[in-house]
């Protein structure tokens, strides 16, 4: 019996001595690209993904969702709310040098104002930063602004090294970019996988707990399945919902489905006819059986949409909802303002093809005649820039919980992105979101966004249709991993055990 | 001559689907674009044959109306790269000299790019539909028509029917048309089933890649590539037009290797 289990063992060692080696690290397959690693100049998914992993913030979100102080060890707000004041604790670079309030200045100027940064939204407010010292920064804000702290962890807050920036440019993010989170690249091979190592000067001191990390890319759903039921990544970042069943049937891992604030909704597009019409869009929402829609696509995993806020928003208020499904009256609308046969052109990518389909079926049931459009993302982006189409569908989350931003980009007209670019410019709202930013008090926040909602829901600025988690697969073997709504990995946190 | 039982098959496979795409209509127990939200990924069962894809359309109904896109497309795929090849081909190989050095050199440039790589560039410059798939097909495929022609040319221009006929006078179009044609034809036919097999297989992989009939058509390749995500939840969106796909496919194919065996016994 002894014998046999040495025997065993060394068998298993024998063949095996790479397999080893490679339970040290938490491999994650994506479809999603790790294309850049400049925390500023891309808001593409794969790099936020990778951005927290590589440099902390001086804020953090913890595994509650509670904002915690991180690289800042505790901070003063002035009465004014003007006037923010953060001391650093004392931390390290991976290359060993000191974080200083230099850095952290550097790093949110970069975010705040470098033509190159991809989203500078959420550091409008900021007037001027100040290093008073090496570990204190000031800064003053333009007007209050009540999510400018949650702000801080947005993914392209992240410290990077001054120095090392200045003296390199662009190439301090190419080759051995300096870290200042839980883990610095060990090797990055664009289009195939990034390879992560500890940061041994990370300052929340005893992790990471797993020593190495590989983000690999794969775009095929199918492959990533099986190399997830065949123990060959540990975690498998969205699976297709038809697939959850087989993986959850499978031993040894799950599908979690994990908190988000994704919207998948329609957009019209306002300044030119067919939805430019109020009555069109109402009768284009109650054509639709969202709740069915729903249940065919995320296959009963994801909840209907009822207004045009993310339910896992604040002051996401739901008592408001959209024009229910009624067809017939949908189509006495199209027939009181002879309307029925109104012509529409739906824009799709291949993404979308499943919700079009669907979409197109009740539409023209109710008397539209709608045509499909095939575009590829390159060219979806560019035309819904120029507003050169009539509808389209598609989704978008939020960086934080807090409806600042997501109002910004999706229902404000004067905010840059023209209301996702569906050209929805209400005067009300814009101004109602300038308010909100500025208001203090958490019970008068609510009902200034409250009432954006009433406004856009009752003007249909767009179609919700429903609100997903992400669905991601893991291996049992890792305890303690899981994705923020802030597409957020919690890696440094991640243990793996045997078997 | 003694009919081979492949070719027997072939011809058997191929009116079959012929008679399924003709009579699509009568045969289909469902409207192959009506939605049905009730009934998505359903199972194959008494209701639905071949089970509901993932917007609860019959795949059943699908299947059989892509027949008429997989003929549509095969058969009318084949005539314009068989024209082309087969006049560049017995041109060239009757007339020998520059023309064949031209012709055969252009054949050279072509050839060794693969088939469908060139196929996929031409439809990507030209925009993704059927009709382009037809024009890269017509710039393509001709390569091996002209080759076998050519080869075919080669020796009959030789045979001595054909000299007789010159020294009579005729002239070379009338003995282009009226023998040498006529004598070619038959390996140009046994390759011409293979080139129908090839164009309905690449069609569909066009259609599976977005390049080639698009979606909601009920073609084989589209859904195919629909029922990807669900292959291992649903695997029957995907297996019914992929086995349809194998049926027409073998019988071409039979057919084929059914007239090569036959004529070569005959020889």
């Amino acid at each position: 019996m002894y014998n046999r289990r040495i025997i065993t063992a060394a068998a298993v060692l024998a063949l095996s001595g790479t397999i080893l080696m490679a339970q040290e690290t938490i491999r994650i397959a994506s479809p999603y690209k790790v294309t850049v690693l400049d925390p500023i100049v891309s808001a593409g998914g794969g790099n936020i993904e990778a951005y927290g992993l590589l440099y902390s913030r001086l804020m953090r979100t913890d595994k509650n969702g509670n904002l915690v102080p991180g690289l800042a060890e505790r901070y003063e707000i002035s009465e004014d709310g003007l006037t923010y004041t953060f001391h650093l604790r004392d931390a390290k670079f991976s290359d060993g040098t000191p974080i200083t309030a230099d850095d952290a200045a550097f790093s949110l100027n970069r975010a705040a104002k470098d033509e190159n940064s991809a989203y500078p939204a959420g550091f409008a407010p900021i007037a001027e930063i100040a290093v008073l010292d090496e570990r204190t920064l000031q800064w003053t804000l333009k007007h209050p602004s009540a999510p400018i702290l949650a702000n801080l962890d947005i993914f392209n807050a992240g410290i990077v090294s001054k120095d090392d920036v200045e003296e390199r440019g662009e190439d301090a993010f190419v080759t051995n970019p300096v870290s200042s989170g839980p883990y610095m690249v060990k090797e990055w091979k664009p289009n195939d996988r990034l390879s992560l190592t500890a940061n041994p000067n990370f300052w929340r001191e005893g992790l990471p707990r797993v020593e190495n990390a590989e983000l690999i890319e794969v775009s095929d759903a199918n492959a990533r399945a099986t190399m997830l039921m065949a123990g060959e990544i540990e975690v498998d970042r969205t699976v297709p919902w038809p697939q959850i069943e087989e993986i959850n049937n499978t031993d040894g891992v799950s599908v979690k489905l994990e908190p988000s604030t994704v919207l998948y909704l329609v957009l019209p597009n306002h300044t030119r006819p067919p939805f430019d019409n109020l009555t069109v869009r109402q009768a284009a929402t109650m054509a639709l059986d969202r709740a069915a829609i729903t249940k065919a696509v995320t296959l009963g995993h994801a909840e209907v949409a009822n207004s045009t806020f993310s339910n896992a928003l604040k002051f996401y208020d739901p008592s408001i909802s959209m024009p229910a499904y009624d067809p017939a009256a949908a189509r006495k609308l199209l027939e009181d303002d002879d309307l029925v046969g109104t012509e529409i052109t739906m824009m799709i990518t291949p993404a979308t093809e499943q919700i079009a389909t669907l979409l197109k079926a009740q539409w023209d049931a109710v008397g539209f005649k709608t045509t499909v459009e095939r575009v590829d993302a390159g060219l979806w982006w560019s035309k819904m820039a120029n507003a050169d189409y009539d509808v389209t569908s598609s989704w978008y989350f939020n960086e934080t919980d807090d409806p600042d931003l997501a109002i910004r980009w999706a229902l404000c007209g004067t905010c840059g992105s023209h209301s996702y670019y569906t050209r929805y410019n209400n005067e009300e709202v814009n101004e109602l979101t300038e308010e909100a930013l500025r208001e203090g008090d958490e019970e008068k926040r609510a009902g200034l966004y409250r009432r954006i909602q009433e406004i856009t829901v009752s003007e249909i600025a767009q179609i919700p249709l429903y609100y997903t988690p992400y669905a991601n697969g893991y291996s049992d073997r890792v305890k303690g991993l899981s994705l923020t709504p802030a597409l957020q990995w919690t890696l440094e946190e991640a243990e793996l055990t045997d078997g | 001559m003694k009919l081979s039982p492949m070719f027997v098959t072939g011809v058997a496979l191929v009116v079959l689907w012929c008679v399924i795409a003709l009579v699509a209509p009568k045969l289909a127990t469902h409207d192959p674009y009506a939605i049905d939200f009730a009934a998505i990924l359903q199972p194959p069962g008494a209701e639905h044959w071949f089970g509901t894809d993932n917007v609860g359309r019959d795949t059943y109904s699908r299947v059989i109306f892509g027949a008429r896109l997989a003929l549509y497309i095969g058969l009318l795929g084949v005539i314009a790269p068989m024209l082309i090849g087969m006049t560049v081909g017995l041109v060239a190989g009757y007339f020998g000299g520059w023309i064949d050095v031209v012709a055969m050199r252009l054949v050279d440039i072509t050839v060794p790019f693969p088939f469908f790589v060139l196929v996929l560039s031409i439809v990507a410059v030209l925009g993704p539909g059927i009709e382009n798939y037809f024009i890269a097909l017509a710039l393509v495929g001709w390569v091996g028509y002209a080759r076998l022609a050519r080869a075919e040319a080669l020796v009959l221009r030789r045979a001595e029917f054909v000299l007789a006929a010159r020294t009579m006078g005729f002239s070379s179009g009338y003995i282009l048309l009226r023998h040498v044609l006529p004598n070619s034809l038959s390996s140009i036919v046994v390759y011409l089933m293979t080139d129908v097999t090839l164009v309905i297989l690449f069609g569909a992989a066009l259609g599976f890649l977005g390049m080639g009939v698009s979606p909601p058509a009920a073609e084989w390749g589209v859904m195919i590539a629909e029922g990807q995500t669900y292959i291992s939840s649903a695997w029957w969106i995907s297996f019914f037009p992929g086995l349809a796909m194998v049926l027409i496919g073998v019988g071409f194919a039979l057919i084929g290797d059914g007239l090569a065996r036959m004529l070569r016994i005959e020889r």
